[in-house]
C-alpha cells in the first residue's frame, strides 16, 4: 500500500486498514503512492489526509454527497470536486502546498471519491469511468491552479527542447568514448 | 552553464519567469507520472503515452533545476517503454489522439517537432536517459487517439507569476518541499479560482465545525504544510478510512442502494436525527 506500508507495521491494528476495496482503484492508488518521489512523500500524505478529512468527516462529507447527487455526469462531478478540494487545501495551507505533491494526491483522492461513490451505490466502477474521471480530474486540477492547456503544452515543448539540448551536449562525450 | 539550464532560462524568458516554469514543469511531471500509472493499470495506452510525454518533458525539464527530475523522468520512460513506444513512432502508435494536450495542439505537435528538429540537429530526444529510447517522434500530441480523447475544452486562464519572489524558495534549483512554496515559485491559482463550492462549503460551516476541520488536518497556525502535518501519520489515514467506512455505511442505509440490496429498515438503521 505504498506510503502506508512504509510506516511501522505495528502502528496499524490488525484489521484496522479498510483501504480501497475496488481492485482497480486500489491498484491505482498504490501505484500513485509508489511513484511519489521521496522528497514529496510527506507533503503527499499530508494532502491526502487533509482531503480525506474533508471528504469523510461527519461535518463535511455531506458536501461530497451533494456534489455526487447533483450531477449526472460522474467524471465532471468527481473532477470538479477534487479540483475544488485541492484549492481548498491550497488556500488553507496559506498557499504553501506543494503543487507536484498536490497533483499526485489529486489522483489518489479521486480514487477515494470514486470508491466512496461506488460504496454508496452512485458510481459503477469500471476502467472506462476510471479513465474518464482521471482525464477530467487532471485537467480540472491543473486548470484550477492556473496551468492552462496552452501553458502545459508550452512547458512540454520547452522540456523537450531542454532534453534535446542535453542530448546534444552529451554527444561529444559519447563520440569520444 | 549546461545547455538544458540555458534552455530553461530561455523558456523562462519567454514565459516571464524561470521559476514559474520550473514549478510548472514539476507540476506537469507529476501529472504525467499519475497518468502513466493510471494508464498502465487500466490498460489505456493512449493515457500512458500522454503521461509518458508529460512526465518525460516535465521530468527532463525539471531535472535541470532539480525538481522531480529523476522520478518523473524514470516514471515517464517506464511509461513509454510499457506502452511499447520506446524507439518507435509515438505518433503512429497514437492513432487516435491524445488530445489531452491537443485541442489547440495542432500546434503542440508542431512544437514537439520543432523542438526536436531545431534543438538536436538530428539527434532525437529521449536518448539522454535511456539509450533504448532513441526517438520521440514529433507530432505525437497532434495525432488523434484510440480511446483516450481528452480535449481541453476550458478556456485558458491566466498564469500567475510573481517574478519578484521567483526562485527565493529554492536553494538548489526548485525545491519541491514545503520550504519553497508554490506561491513563491509562481504557480498560483488564478484570483478568480475560488469556486462557489468552496465558498459555500466554508460559509455553511459553523465555527465549531471549521475549527474541527482546521485542527483535523488543514491548517495549524499558518506554518508550511510540511510543518503543520509533521505529526500526521499513516495511522490517521487509517482512522480516516474507518471514518469513511462509517460515513458510507450511514449513507448507504439512509438511501436506496442499488448494489447492495434493499435498504434496511428499523430503528438501528434509521438516519440519526440531529
Amino acid at each position: 500500500m505504498g506510503i502506508l506500508n512504509a510506516q511501522p507495521a505495528q502502528k496499524a491494528a490488525p484489521g484496522a486498514s479498510q483501504d480501497l476495496t475496488n481492485p482497480i482503484l486500489e491498484q491505482i492508488q498504490d501505484g500513485i503512492e509508489a511513484a511519489v518521489p521521496k522528497e514529496l512523500k510527506r507533503d503527499y500524505l499530508a494532502i491526502v489526509v487533509s482531503g480525506m478529512t474533508i471528504m469523510f468527516s461527519k461535518e463535511t462529507s455531506k458536501f461530497m454527497d451533494e456534489r455526487l447527487a447533483q450531477s449526472q455526469d460522474t467524471p465532471t462531478a468527481v473532477a470538479s470536486g477534487i479540483a475544488d478540494l485541492m484549492l481548498l487545501i491550497y488556500n488553507e495551507s496559506k498557499k504553501t502546498m506543494s503543487i507536484p505533491a498536490g497533483m499526485l494526491a489529486s489522483f489518489s483522492l479521486m480514487c477515494e471519491a470514486l470508491d466512496y461513490g461506488s460504496k454508496i451505490g452512485k458510481i459503477e466502477i469500471d476502467q472506462e469511468i476510471v479513465t474518464a474521471c482521471t482525464d477530467a480530474t487532471w485537467k480540472a486540477v491543473t486548470e484550477k491552479f492556473g496551468m492552462s492547456q496552452e501553458k502545459i503544452n508550452q512547458v512540454i515543448a520547452q522540456g523537450q527542447q531542454g532534453q534535446a539540448d542535453q542530448s546534444q551536449a552529451a554527444m561529444p562525450v559519447q563520440a569520444g568514448a | 552553464m549546461p545547455p538544458a539550464i540555458a534552455a530553461l532560462g530561455a523558456i523562462g524568458g519567454a514565459m516571464g519567469a524561470a521559476a514559474g516554469t520550473a514549478a510548472t514543469l514539476a507540476g506537469v511531471s507529476a501529472v504525467g507520472m499519475g497518468l502513466s500509472v493510471v494508464g498502465k493499470l487500466t490498460g489505456n495506452e493512449d493515457m500512458m503515452k500522454v503521461g509518458g510525454v508529460m512526465g518525460l518533458a516535465g521530468g527532463i525539464g525539471s531535472l535541470a533545476t532539480g525538481a522531480m527530475g529523476a522520478a518523473g523522468a524514470a516514471e515517464a520512460v517506464g511509461g513509454l517503454d510499457a506502452a511499447g513506444m520506446a524507439g518507435i513512432g509515438l505518433g503512429e502508435a497514437g492513432t487516435g489522439g491524445i488530445s489531452s494536450l491537443t485541442s489547440n495542439l495542432s500546434d503542440s505537435g508542431d512544437m514537439f517537432g520543432q523542438a526536436a528538429e531545431s534543438g538536436t540537429n538530428g539527434i532525437e530526444t529521449g536518448a539522454v536517459l535511456n539509450p533504448d529510447v532513441q526517438t520521440l517522434p514529433r507530432g505525437i500530441l497532434s495525432q488523434p487517439g484510440n480511446g483516450y480523447d481528452a480535449p481541453f475544452n476550458s478556456p485558458p486562464q491566466a498564469f500567475t507569476q510573481d517574478v519578484s519572489v521567483a526562485g527565493q524558495g529554492a536553494q538548489n534549483g526548485y525545491d519541491v518541499t514545503s520550504n519553497a512554496t508554490s506561491a513563491a515559485l509562481g504557480v498560483t491559482p488564478p484570483a478568480n479560482a475560488d469556486s462557489s463550492w468552496y465558498r459555500d462549503l466554508w460559509n455553511k460551516m459553523d465555527d465549531k465545525t471549521k475549527q474541527a476541520v482546521i485542527t483535523g488536518g488543514i491548517q495549524a497556525g499558518g506554518n508550511a504544510l510540511g510543518g503543520m502535518f509533521a505529526g500526521w501519520t499513516a495511522e490517521q489515514k487509517l482512522a480516516l478510512e474507518r471514518e469513511k467506512q462509517n460515513t458510507m455505511q450511514s449513507n448507504a442505509s439512509a438511501q436506496p442502494v442499488v448494489k447492495f440490496g434493499p435498504p434496511k429498515t428499523g430503528i438501528l438503521n434509521a438516519p440519526r436525527m440531529a
